[in-house]
C-alpha cells in the first residue's frame, strides 16, 4: 500500500529512480543498522572489551534476513525509541546469552547518525557518476556546437549573438563545480560516530577511542573523537550542496522548455517516451524538463528542514534527528531523480539550427545595435550615438523599412558607414566577442579535472 | 546614510513608495506610541482611574516634536529598552504630578502591538485602494478583448486557441478571490492589545475590559477578546495572504513579460520615450516593471516563512516574535504596496499588439485545432481511432514540414469520409474558443457585482509630516 509518490508500485519511478529507492529501502535501512554492532562487537572483541566468541556471534547472525521482522514490527508498535526493536531481535537470535554484549556502551544515536552516513556515502557515488557522465554530455554539445550562432537574450528579450556551444560551456562550468563539491564534501562528511549518551564515550570503557576508530574503519568511514551528535553543519551543508545541484538542473531543464516555446523552437526534449497531451493530438511536450524543475523545488525546501536541524539543543535533540530522517531520504531522491533526468534530457537533446538562425535573423540589425554603437562612436561620441541610434530604433520599429537603408539616409550616420559595415550588419552571428576562446579555456580546465581524478568516487 | 533598499535615495522607489514608507517612518512609529498612551490615559480618566487634568496634560504634550530626540537615542543605547526612553522624554516635559499616570497598567508590547495594528490600517487603506484600481483595470481589459482570439499555451507549447479576454477573465476571478481574503483577514487583524504584562489585565484594577474597549474606540480598532502577545496568527495571516496577493501580481506580470519576448510579442508594459533598455544594447525594450513585481513577490514569498516562525511563542510573552514582525510586517507592507502601485501602472499602459496575436495563432491553427479535427473525425472513426490518427499525421506534417490538413486528407480513409471543407472549418480558430466569451463575462459580471459592494475611496492617501525635518514644527500624526 504505498502511499507516497516516491514509492509508487503502478506509477512507479517518476519521482525516483529504482537505484536510489534501493539505498534507502527500510530493510537496507535496519541492514546497516546491523553492520554497525558487528562492526563494533568485532572491534570490542579484539580490544577484549567483550568475549571473543560473542564478537563472532553477533558479527555472523547481524544480517537482515535472520530477523524476525514480524516481532520487530509489534515491538515497534509497544516501543517509541527507533532502534532497541531491531537490537532485540538481533539479541534474541544470539546464541549462548551473547546477545547481551550487543550495542555494548552506544546511543541510539551513534548507530542511526553512522548507517545515515553510510546511505550518504552512496548517495554521493552515485551524483559523482551522474555529475561526470552529465558532463560529458555536455562536452560534446559544446564541441559541436561552438560556432552554432543563436540569439542571446536578457529579461527575456533579444540582446546579441552567442553560440548554443556557449551556453552549453557556462552548463558545464557549473556542473564542474559541483563535482569539485561533492568530492570536498566527501572528505568531510562521510565521518561515523560512537560517542554514547552525551558524548563523552563514558560506557564505552578507557579504550573508547581505539573502540570508535576501528569500528568506523571496519565500515569505511572515517572517524571523529569529537562527537557530532548535536552538530550538524556537515548534513546542512550536503542538504545545501544538493539543493544546489537539482537547481542547477532545474535552470537548464527551465532554459530548454523556455528554448522550446512553440515561436522560439530552437531546441526540442525529446525521448523514446510518447509525452503529448491526452486531449491535443499534436503537441509534444518538454515533460521531463519540467519533472525536474518540480523535483528541485521540494529539494530546495528540504534543504532548510535540514538546515534547521543545525538548531540543535543540548546534547542531544531528536528532533533535529527525526527531521533528517525525513528530509535526507527524499532529498537524496529528488536531486538524484532530476539529475537523472537531466542526464537524459541533454543526451537526446534535438538542437535546430534553423529556428536558430531564423530567430537571429528575427531583428537581424538590431541585435547589432552594441556593435553599431561602438562603429559610430569613434566620429560621433558614444553619448551621442547611442542617443541618435535609440530615436532611429523607435522610428524603424513603428515604421518598419530596412534599417541599413534608414541609416544610409541619415545624415551623420550615412556618412560614416561603409558597403563593409552593412554587411556585418546583415550578419550577427559574426558578433560573438571572444567567444571561442572562452569556449577552449573551459574545455581546458575541464578535461584536466577530468584526467585527474578517478571514473569512481572512492577508488 | 540610507542603506537599506527601501531607504535608498536612489532606489528606493524600486521597492516602497513613499506613501506606505510614511506609514512606518521612524517618527511616524514613535508618535503612534504616544498616541496609543493617549488613548489609554483618556480612557482611564473618562472611567475615573486617573485624573482627567492629567490625561489632557499628557495628551497637550503627547507629540514627539515637543520631546528632546536626544535624550531618546542615548537611553535606547543605555537602556537596550524599546518604549522607556520615549516615556522618559516625555515625563520631563509634563509636570510631576501627569507624568506619573502615563503608562499606566500597560506592558510595553500592549502599546506597540497597538500602534503596529494602527500602522496595518494605513496598510489597508493603501491596499485596498489600489486593489480597486487594479480590479477596474483588469475588467476593462477583460471587456475590451473579450473576443480577441489568442492561441492557448500549455508545456510552453501552443494548445488550443483561446480569447485575450479569458485570459484577462482568469486573473480578474484570482483576484476577486484575493479581495475576499483581504477583507477576511482584515476583519481578524485590526485589534487592539490592552492586556498587561501576563495577559491577565492585572495592572489595570478591575476596569480592564472597559479600557481595552474605550481604547479600542478611540483608536478605531476592534476588540481582542483575549490577549494576543504570544498568538500571532493573524500577522501570520497578514503575511501569508500577502504572499498570495503578491504572487497573483507576480503571475500577472510573468506572463506579460513572457508574452512581451521578441519571438511572441503579444503584449508589452508601457514603455515611454527615454527608458532605457540596456547601458551597452540601444535596441532594448526590456519588461522591468514586469520583472521587478516578480521579485517584489519573491521578498514577500520569504517574509511568510518568517510570519510562520513568528507563530511560535514561549510563554505569555516572547519578544522574539514581535522583533521578527518588526523587520518582517515592515518589509511585507512595502514591498506589497510596491507591487500593486507597479501592476497599477503596467495595466493601465499595456499594450497589445493584436496583429502578432492574430498571427501567432494562425501560425498553428491546423495544429491546435486537432481537438476538434479530433472530435470531427472520431463521429465517424471513435475518437481513439481519430487520437492516433491525427497524432501519426501531426507528427507526419511536423517532420515533412507539411500541412496537417493535407497530410490528413491524403489518408484514404478520411478523404473517403469527410470533404475538405469540413476539415477547414474545424480548424479554424474562431470556431474553437469554445465558451470563452461566455466565461469572460460571467467573470465581468461577479466583478461589476464585486466593485458595486466595495467601500473604497480612491482619492485617499495617507501622508506623513513627520517625515522631513521640515515639517517637524507642523507635530501630530498624520494619517
Amino acid at each position: 500500500m504505498p502511499a507516497h509518490p516516491i514509492d509508487f508500485l503502478i506509477q512507479s519511478h517518476i519521482y525516483s529512480t529504482p537505484e536510489l529507492l534501493e539505498i534507502f529501502d527500510e530493510k537496507n535501512r535496519f541492514d546497516r543498522w546491523l553492520q554497525f554492532e558487528a562492526a563494533l562487537a568485532l572491534s570490542q572483541a579484539e580490544l577484549g572489551i567483550i568475549p571473543e566468541k560473542a564478537g563472532v556471534e553477533i558479527s555472523k547472525k547481524a544480517r537482515v534476513e535472520f530477523l524476525d521482522l514480524a516481532r520487530v514490527a509489534q515491538a515497534y508498535t509497544l516501543n517509541r525509541n527507533s532502534l532497541i526493536p531491531v537490537i532485540d531481535g538481533l539479541r534474541s537470535i544470539c546464541a549462548e546469552g551473547y546477545g547481551e554484549y550487543v550495542h555494548f556502551g552506544a546511543t541510539t544515536q551513534d548507530v542511526l547518525d553512522t548507517a545515515q552516513i553510510l546511505e550518504i556515502k552512496e548517495v554521493l557515488a552515485i551524483f559523482y557518476r551522474d555529475l561526470r557522465s552529465m558532463e560529458a554530455v555536455l562536452i560534446g554539445h559544446v564541441q559541436q556546437h561552438k560556432h552554432t550562432p543563436m540569439i542571446g537574450r536578457t529579461h527575456g528579450q533579444q540582446a546579441l549573438p552567442i553560440t548554443f556551444g556557449f551556453k552549453a560551456g557556462i552548463w558545464l562550468g557549473e556542473v564542474r563545480r559541483h563535482i569539485e563539491r561533492i568530492k570536498s564534501l566527501a572528505e568531510r562528511v562521510l565521518v561515523g560516530q560512537l560517542s554514547g549518551a552525551v558524548g563523552s564515550m563514558a560506557a564505552l570503557g578507557p579504550e573508547a577511542e581505539k573502540v570508535a576508530s576501528r569500528t568506523m574503519s571496519r565500515l569505511g568511514l572515517g572517524s571523529s573523537t569529537l562527537p557530532w551528535h548535536n552538530s550538524r553543519d556537515n548534513i546542512a551543508e550536503m542538504g545545501a550542496c544538493f539543493a544546489m545541484i537539482a537547481t542547477t538542473c532545474e535552470k537548464i531543464a527551465t532554459e530548454i522548455f523556455q528554448l522550446s516555446k512553440t515561436e522560439i523552437a530552437e531546441v526540442q526534449e525529446s525521448s523514446s517516451q510518447k509525452a503529448g497531451s491526452s486531449t491535443m493530438p499534436h503537441k509534444q511536450n518538454p515533460v521531463l524538463c519540467q519533472r525536474i524543475a518540480v523535483l528541485a523545488l521540494h529539494a530546495r525546501s528540504l534543504s532548510t528542514v535540514i538546515m534547521e536541524s543545525m538548531l540543535h539543543e543540548h546534547e542531544r535533540d531528536v528532533r533535529s534527528l527525526w527531521s533528517e530522517w525525513l528530509a535526507v531520504p527524499q532529498i537524496s531522491i529528488y536531486t538524484g531523480t532530476a539529475l537523472y533526468y537531466m542526464c537524459n534530457v541533454l543526451q537526446h537533446l534535438r538542437i535546430n539550427h534553423e529556428n536558430m538562425k531564423r530567430n537571429l535573423n528575427l531583428q537581424k540589425e538590431m541585435v547589432l545595435s552594441e556593435w553599431l554603437q561602438f562603429r559610430l562612436a569613434p566620429s560621433m561620441g558614444r553619448q551621442e550615438a547611442q542617443k541618435r541610434l535609440k530615436e532611429i530604433f523607435q522610428l524603424h520599429r513603428k515604421n518598419g523599412g530596412m534599417l541599413d537603408t534608414i541609416l544610409a539616409a541619415d545624415q551623420e550616420i550615412g556618412k560614416i558607414l561603409g558597403r563593409e559595415d552593412y554587411e556585418m550588419l546583415n550578419s550577427p552571428e559574426k558578433y560573438v566577442g571572444r567567444i571561442s576562446e572562452i569556449i577552449d579555456t573551459v574545455m581546458e580546465q575541464v578535461t584536466s579535472s577530468r584526467k585527474n581524478e578517478p571514473e569512481e568516487l572512492y577508488s | 546614510m540610507q542603506s537599506h533598499i527601501t531607504d535608498s535615495r536612489f532606489f528606493r522607489s524600486g521597492y516602497a513608495t513613499d506613501e506606505v514608507r510614511s506609514i512606518f517612518c521612524d517618527l511616524h512609529r514613535m508618535q503612534r506610541w504616544m498616541d496609543v498612551e493617549v488613548a489609554l490615559a483618556q480612557t482611564q480618566a473618562k472611567l475615573g482611574i486617573i485624573p482627567q487634568a492629567a490625561a489632557d496634560e499628557l495628551a497637550r504634550l503627547g507629540q514627539l516634536h515637543l520631546l528632546n530626540q536626544e535624550v531618546i537615542l542615548e537611553k535606547l543605547q543605555t537602556t537596550s529598552h524599546s518604549l522607556m526612553p520615549l516615556l522618559f522624554a516625555w515625563q520631563q516635559v509634563v509636570s510631576e504630578s501627569s507624568g506619573r499616570y502615563l503608562h499606566f497598567g500597560a506592558t510595553t508590547q500592549d502599546i506597540q502591538d497597538t500602534a503596529q495594528s494602527l500602522e496595518l490600517k494605513d496598510v489597508f487603506l493603501i491596499v485596498e485602494r489600489d486593489f480597486a484600481a487594479i480590479i477596474h483595470k483588469l475588467m476593462k481589459l477583460a471587456g475590451d478583448y473579450r473576443s480577441l482570439v489568442t492561441v492557448g499555451r500549455t508545456h510552453g507549447q501552443h494548445a488550443l486557441p483561446t480569447t485575450m479576454g479569458l485570459k484577462f477573465a482568469v486573473w480578474l476571478d484570482e483576484m476577486l478571490r484575493n479581495g475576499e481574503r483581504i477583507q477576511e483577514c482584515r476583519k481578524r487583524l485590526l485589534v487592539c492589545q490592552m492586556f498587561g504584562g501576563v495577559g491577565t489585565m492585572a495592572g489595570f484594577g478591575e476596569h480592564g475590559q472597559e479600557i481595552l474597549a474605550g481604547v479600542a474606540d478611540r483608536l478605531g480598532l476592534g476588540k481582542a477578546r483575549v490577549a494576543w502577545h504570544a498568538s500571532r496568527d493573524r500577522l501570520t495571516e497578514f503575511i501569508a495572504v500577502s504572499g498570495i496577493l503578491a504572487g497573483t501580481l507576480a503571475n500577472i506580470a510573468n506572463e506579460i513579460s513572457q508574452l512581451s519576448r521578441d519571438e511572441i510579442h503579444e503584449m508589452e508594459e508601457p514603455f515611454h520615450s527615454g527608458k532605457l533598455g540596456s547601458s551597452t544594447m540601444p535596441h532594448k525594450r526590456n519588461p522591468e516593471l514586469c520583472e521587478q513585481v516578480v521579485v517584489l513577490a519573491r521578498l514577500i514569498k520569504s517574509n511568510a516563512m518568517l510570519g510562520f516562525d513568528g507563530l511560535i511563542n514561549e510563554h505569555e510573552r516572547d519578544y522574539r516574535a514581535v522583533r521578527l514582525e518588526w523587520v518582517s510586517i515592515v518589509d511585507t507592507s512595502m514591498f506589497l504596496c510596491k507591487a500593486l502601485d507597479l501592476m497599477k501602472s503596467i495595466l493601465s499602459g499595456l499594450i497589445i499588439y493584436e496583429r502578432r496575436v492574430a498571427q501567432n495563432v494562425a501560425s498553428t491553427a491546423e495544429l491546435t485545432s486537432s481537438e476538434s479535427l479530433m472530435f470531427l473525425l472520431g463521429s465517424k472513426l471513435g475518437n481513439q481511432k481519430a487520437h492516433s490518427l491525427i497524432y501519426e499525421s501531426a507528427m507526419k506534417a511536423h517532420e515533412a514540414d507539411k500541412s496537417l490538413i493535407e497530410v490528413l486528407f491524403a489518408d484514404e480513409t478520411v478523404s473517403s469520409l469527410f470533404d475538405l471543407d469540413a476539415l477547414m472549418r474545424a480548424v479554424h480558430p474562431e470556431n474553437n474558443i469554445g465558451q470563452a466569451v461566455v466565461l469572460t463575462e460571467s467573470v465581468m459580471n461577479s466583478a461589476s457585482k464585486w466593485v458595486s459592494r466595495m467601500d473604497v475611496n480612491e482619492a485617499k492617501t495617507v501622508t506623513c509630516s513627520l517625515c522631513e525635518s521640515g515639517k517637524q514644527e507642523n507635530g501630530g500624526a498624520a494619517g
